[in-house]
């Protein structure tokens, strides 16, 4: 009579241990016969440090254990590699080359940083399986060179998250046709001109949120944006081509500048950013925003683009509490007027 | 908490012929039972025979749950809170079998969340025992021989440093 566990279907097997990191997930192989090479089916493969108590050269044998063993089902469907400390690029591409030759679907690499500090995407042939990407440095920046409009070989990648990445390429997202939403978290620019663009004719949702100071410019060619999310130290200004006509919603927020930015050149800055983005129907902005557009109040009601009527919100995401912060009744007061203020001169003009 | 009164009923039959009532809305949550409704084969009571009284009643209660809608945002927030207190809670219960049922459950009615929610509870259960007493836990049949044992120790000893 076999026990509750082994008796569930195999579909259901592979579904838990899904769920576990791939350690534990191969230590099953020892329970009993049934579940000897039933580790090897898993499709979704999670390769975590953290399980090896930091132990790096523990964890990378076991790493290249694992990607020496022969699958039982050939395709992955996603691959998770988290690793503290400095990656060495050599098992880096391995895992990569892995996961790439097992058709996945989904590829996480979260490490502190690479060796040689460029991500081991060495683009040969097509890779049709991917659907999302992301490439997550938490403290060193890495060059990501599998980026430009000549990246074709991911025709099917729809979502690419990028942390701490170094961005050399003039054209950086155009090669991939399918892009739906793309994330850049603390990505540097090493191109000539210190403008982001952002070429991708299917991006619905995009989101930068800039450590550095480094980006003056947005170029947005991405006529089917729904979400634009944008939190930087100021506002760079942003190019369109033929405007964003399926722009739903905006949120902008400012990371806390710690030196007193030039409010007035924040404001105007501001004034610029709303300019592109009038159309939309939602717009979300942090507390400091609120603080900044209520010390220009007067150019506020004359220089403010024509908003719709929108749904307007505030939200708490500073970074610090600012202690600048209008006092609580100012400012609850100060943002009953705000929409008045975004909508009043749509009223003046007509 | 706005169309309740004007919502369909569904009526679902346990294994052990028990009758439930719940609201389609709710209900809907199940793939398996949407599809019956939409191929119009629930009109009469919806038979589950895979899914006893005791189970399709925590079942109902889960997907009730998952059913309320936030009135706002700020609501929105409370009510993630909310639901997950109320997931970690679910997911606590008495009898281990209770589990598997609803794993088995979830599957049948094809309710993702539910699946997804149980099967990482029987893996959390897993995660930290080692082999002996995972065996043990589940009373799973050691059916290798101690030398076979061995062998697939050595064979995988680099994933039990």
């Amino acid at each position: 009579m076999a026990d509750r566990l082994t008796n569930l279907p195999e579909s259901l097997q592979l579904r838990i241990l899904s769920t576990l990191d791939a350690k534990y997930v191969v230590q099953t192989s020892v329970l009993s016969k049934s579940w000897f090479s039933l580790w090897k089916s898993v499709p979704i493969l999670r390769l975590n440090s953290y399980d090896f108590e930091n132990h790096f050269s523990k964890f990378d044998k076991f790493v290249e254990k694992v990607l020496y063993s022969q699958r039982e089902i050939m395709d992955l469907d996603t691959l998770i590699y988290k690793r503290d400390k400095v990656s060495r690029a050599m098992i880096l591409k391995k895992v990569i080359d892995y996961a790439f030759s097992h058709n996945v679907k989904h590829l996480d690499l979260w490490v502190d940083g690479v060796e040689g500090r460029e991500w081991p995407v060495v683009l040969h042939g097509f890779v049709d399986s991917l659907i999302s990407l992301r490439l997550q440095s938490d403290e060193n920046n890495v060059r990501c060179s599998c980026l430009g409009p000549l990246s074709r070989s991911f025709r099917n990648l729809t979502d690419l998250y990028l942390k701490l990445a170094v961005i050399t390429e003039q054209d950086p997202f155009s090669g991939f046709p399918m892009l739906n939403k793309l994330t850049l978290v603390g990505c540097q620019l090493n191109t000539n001109s210190k403008t982001l663009k952002v070429h991708a004719k299917q991006l619905s949702e995009l989101s930068i949120l800039p450590y550095e100071k480094d980006i003056d410019c947005i170029e947005l060619i991405t006529p089917k944006l729904k979400l634009f999310e944008y939190k930087g130290f100021r506002f760079p200004k942003l190019k369109t081509c033929d405007g964003l006509p399926n722009l739903d919603s905006v949120v902008v927020a400012f990371a806390g500048c710690s030196k007193r930015y030039d409010e007035k050149r924040m404001f105007d800055d501001l004034m610029m950013f709303f300019s592109k983005v009038y159309s939309v129907k939602s717009l979300k902005v942090c507390k400091g925003i609120v603080r900044i557009l209520s010390m220009f109040q007067e150019e506020l009601v004359s220089r403010c683009p024509p908003f719709r009527d929108i749904k307007f919100e505030v939200e708490d995401f500073d970074r610090r509490p600012s202690e600048s912060i209008m006092r609580t009744t100012e400012y609850l007061e100060f943002i009953s007027d705000m929409k008045g203020y975004l909508l009043r001169v749509t009223h003046c003009e007509r | 908490m706005s169309s309740s009164s004007s919502s369909k009923m569904i009526e679902l039959r346990s294994s052990d012929g028990e009758t439930f009532h719940v609201e389609e809305t709710v209900v809907l949550q199940s793939e398996t039972i949407k599809q019956m409704i939409d191929d119009d084969c629930a009109n009469a009571a919806i038979p589950l025979p895979n899914v006893t009284s005791m189970t399709l009643a925590k079942v109902i209660e889960y997907i009730k749950k998952h059913a309320e809608k936030p009135k706002d945002d700020d609501d929105k927030k409370v009510a993630e809170e909310d639901l997950k207190k109320f997931d970690a809670e679910f997911v606590k219960v008495d009898q281990e079998s209770m589990l598997f049922d609803l794993v088995r459950a979830a599957n049948y009615l094809n309710i993702k969340s539910l699946l997804d929610l149980t099967c990482q509870a029987v893996a959390d259960s897993i995660k930290d025992l080692s082999v002996e007493e995972v065996r043990k836990k589940f009373n799973i049949q050691n059916d290798f021989t101690p030398e076979e044992e061995a062998k697939v120790r050595k064979e995988n000893a680099w994933a039990f440093d």
